[in-house]
């Protein structure tokens, strides 16, 4: 496809870092946002820093004040609970457990309803840092968190087929463990509405398939795949303990991009394991395009064909 | 014609030859493989645990083929001690304790470093050859994966691969291997996380750096006030070739001051060659992330 030369923006989706905070499961979130364009070169900006938080249907709760300006360069850590505090639901409630999305706009476009933007200045902004989402338990001392980016996603101007592929050996799971997939679907503006259902099977280390099934994750939501439960539901822990205990998540959204972390907790402790996957040009550079279509309908007819695209219950 | 314009002409020249090479490799089946280089421990109550999936099935599943892992392990100071090679079933995965590795390569280390080279199935190379890529001299296997580390109360942490090493190329003739490996494992620059910690009931901080590159490479490894980047404590080391150093961040260093900041490494030993951070908040869990 061809990517236009500018695009129009809400200026808030320029330069974004979302994720979920993990307040009922005991802990809150810090975020470390790093301007990563610094002093004179090319696209560097100063950016001033809001956050927006969703529900978990999805719906908008509303935008927090501006509550950094972040020069070239710059870097700072920004405690997601002190800003949840100062934002009230629409029933006035405390903002729990939310989307999270830290608007870094730049500020020569502050508080313009849009901006054109070129696709080589977002991915300067984008591809300079990653962000890192910490997570600290209320209770105790873990402290853990996991490097990412999270640019323009699910924007057909951007990409012209919209999918994730998911190939996690990192499943986990014992009396104290569990792994638990967060799944985030998130895009560049507020029209956004797609909801991504993802297709996965887990598979022992033989190749067995233990469970098959699928996650609806509406838009600017975030949802967590507990794969103990889903183990349970479908009768296949006795098996994959036996096995083990050790897996594989393999998945498959046709119709959009989801965020996967997979995070590893122990229930005594507290303590997570977080790390994110590993896209496909990780393994074989070349991958995407007409390579990309025919494998993931490969995919979808070896692994999948069984399993439908839609969440039942 | 200008000595500019002339050494243009020759690496033009030398360009598209090599494209030329590489395109006639590619589509004689011998695509260019690289492993990645990933760090082990077995001491200081801590575990590690290899996790790969046989990935040619995700994206070749309908040849229902087994794939050959080639695990090398190395000592702390980049000495290869073993080789060991287990199959992986199609869609299958491999979960190896780096206690049993080390048994298997006839290996006693506390900690040391390993690489893998996921060998594909023959019709994956077929489907390779075949298939009317745009650029195919640009081709590139490369075998990521993740370790576990863990202690005995199943307290988890882990991460991918960072970074390859420059070391062995599969996949093509030895003098092709040679050639791109020349290009590949330039140093990095000067490097401070993108994540800022707080020192303030910091109890344990471990930094691990490998040297992925096949030259000796001096860094300097510390930590960095995340406002003034003043060194707060620094380590300079001299590594040898896939060679790794793990330093212990004196703990009166951590407690003396409370304030935000960042790991660093002057220069990274190779591109993307970040280094592992271990932390220990109070009396909690080890936790820990790349750079």
């Amino acid at each position: 496809m061809v990517v236009p030369s500018t695009l129009v923006f809400d200026p808030r989706f320029v330069r974004t870092c979302t994720f979920a905070t993990l307040h009922t499961p005991g802990y809150g979130s810090r975020v470390t946002l790093f301007n990563g364009v610094r002093p004179g070169e090319t696209f560097a900006t100063p950016f001033t820093v809001s956050m927006s938080a969703f529900d978990r249907d999805g719906a908008y709760l509303g935008e927090s004040e501006p509550f950094l300006h972040l020069d070239p360069g710059a870097a700072a850590k920004v405690d997601v609970d002190e800003i949840l505090q100062g934002m009230t639901s629409g029933s006035g409630e405390p903002l729990r457990d939310v989307l999270g999305i830290v608007h870094l706009v730049p500020d020569r476009w502050l508080g313009a309803r849009t901006c054109e933007v070129t696709p080589p200045e977002l991915m300067a902004h984008m591809l300079t840092t990653d962000d890192f989402v910490e997570y600290y338990s209320y209770r105790g001392d873990v402290v853990t968190g996991v490097a990412y980016q999270t640019g323009p996603m699910n924007d057909a101007r951007l990409s012209s087929t919209r999918t994730t592929t998911i190939q996690a050996p990192k499943i986990i799971v014992s009396d104290r463990v569990d792994t638990i997939f967060l799944l985030m679907n998130t895009s560049t503006s507020l029209d956004y509405d797609n909801e991504v259902v993802l297709r996965f099977r887990i598979l022992a280390p033989t190749g067995e398939s233990l469970v098959a099934s699928s996650i609806s994750v509406p838009a600017f939501t975030f949802r967590l795949l507990s794969t103990r439960r889903v183990l349970e539901e479908a009768g296949a822990l006795g098996r994959f303990r036996e096995l083990g205990g050790c897996g594989t998540l393999f998945g498959l959204a046709a119709n959009g991009t989801v965020v996967p972390l997979s995070m590893t907790r122990n229930d005594a402790s507290g303590a997570i394991a977080v790390d994110h996957t590993l896209p496909p040009t990780y393994y074989v550079s070349t991958w995407g395009g007409d390579m990309r279509k025919q494998g993931n309908a490969r995919l979808a007819e070896a692994l999948f064909a069984d399993v439908p695209e839609q969440v039942a219950g | 014609m200008s000595s500019t314009a002339v050494r243009d002409r020759v690496r033009t020249l030398a360009s598209s030859t090599n494209q030329r090479l590489m395109t006639r490799l590619v589509q004689s089946r011998r695509v260019p493989r690289v492993a990645f280089q990933h760090y082990f421990i077995e001491t200081a109550g801590l575990h590690s645990r290899v996790m790969l999936q046989n990935f040619y099935s995700t994206f070749w599943p309908h040849l229902g083929a087994q794939a050959t892992a080639r695990i090398d392990v190395f000592t702390p100071d980049g000495r290869r001690v073993g080789r060991y090679e287990e199959r992986l079933a199609p869609f299958g995965s491999l979960f190896l304790e780096a206690k049993d590795l080390l048994t298997r390569v006839g290996a006693e280390l506390d900690e040391g470093s390993l690489t893998i080279d996921l060998e594909p199935p023959p019709g994956v190379l077929d489907e390779l050859a075949s298939f009317p890529l745009a650029e195919p001299w640009t081709l590139r296997i490369s075998t990521p994966f993740w370790m576990a580390y863990y202690d005995g109360d199943e307290n988890y942490m882990y991460v991918h691969s960072i970074d390859r090493q420059v070391g062995e190329f599969y996949g093509v003739p030895a003098p092709v291997g040679w050639f791109l490996s020349r290009r590949f494992g330039v140093p990095g620059g000067s490097w401070r996380a993108g994540r800022l910690l707080d020192t303030g009931g910091l109890k344990e901080l471990q930094i691990v750096a490998i040297n992925h590159g096949a030259v000796q490479r001096t860094s300097t490894v510390g930590l960095f006030d995340a406002v003034t980047d003043d060194p707060v404590w620094t380590a300079k080391h001299t590594f040898a070739p896939h060679a790794l150093q793990r330093f212990a961040v004196p703990p009166e260093t951590l407690s003396e001051r409370s304030l935000q900041v960042r790991v660093g490494v002057d220069p990274l030993a190779t591109i993307n060659g970040k280094p592992y951070v271990l932390m220990r908040y109070g009396d909690g869990p080890l936790s820990l992330h790349h750079g």
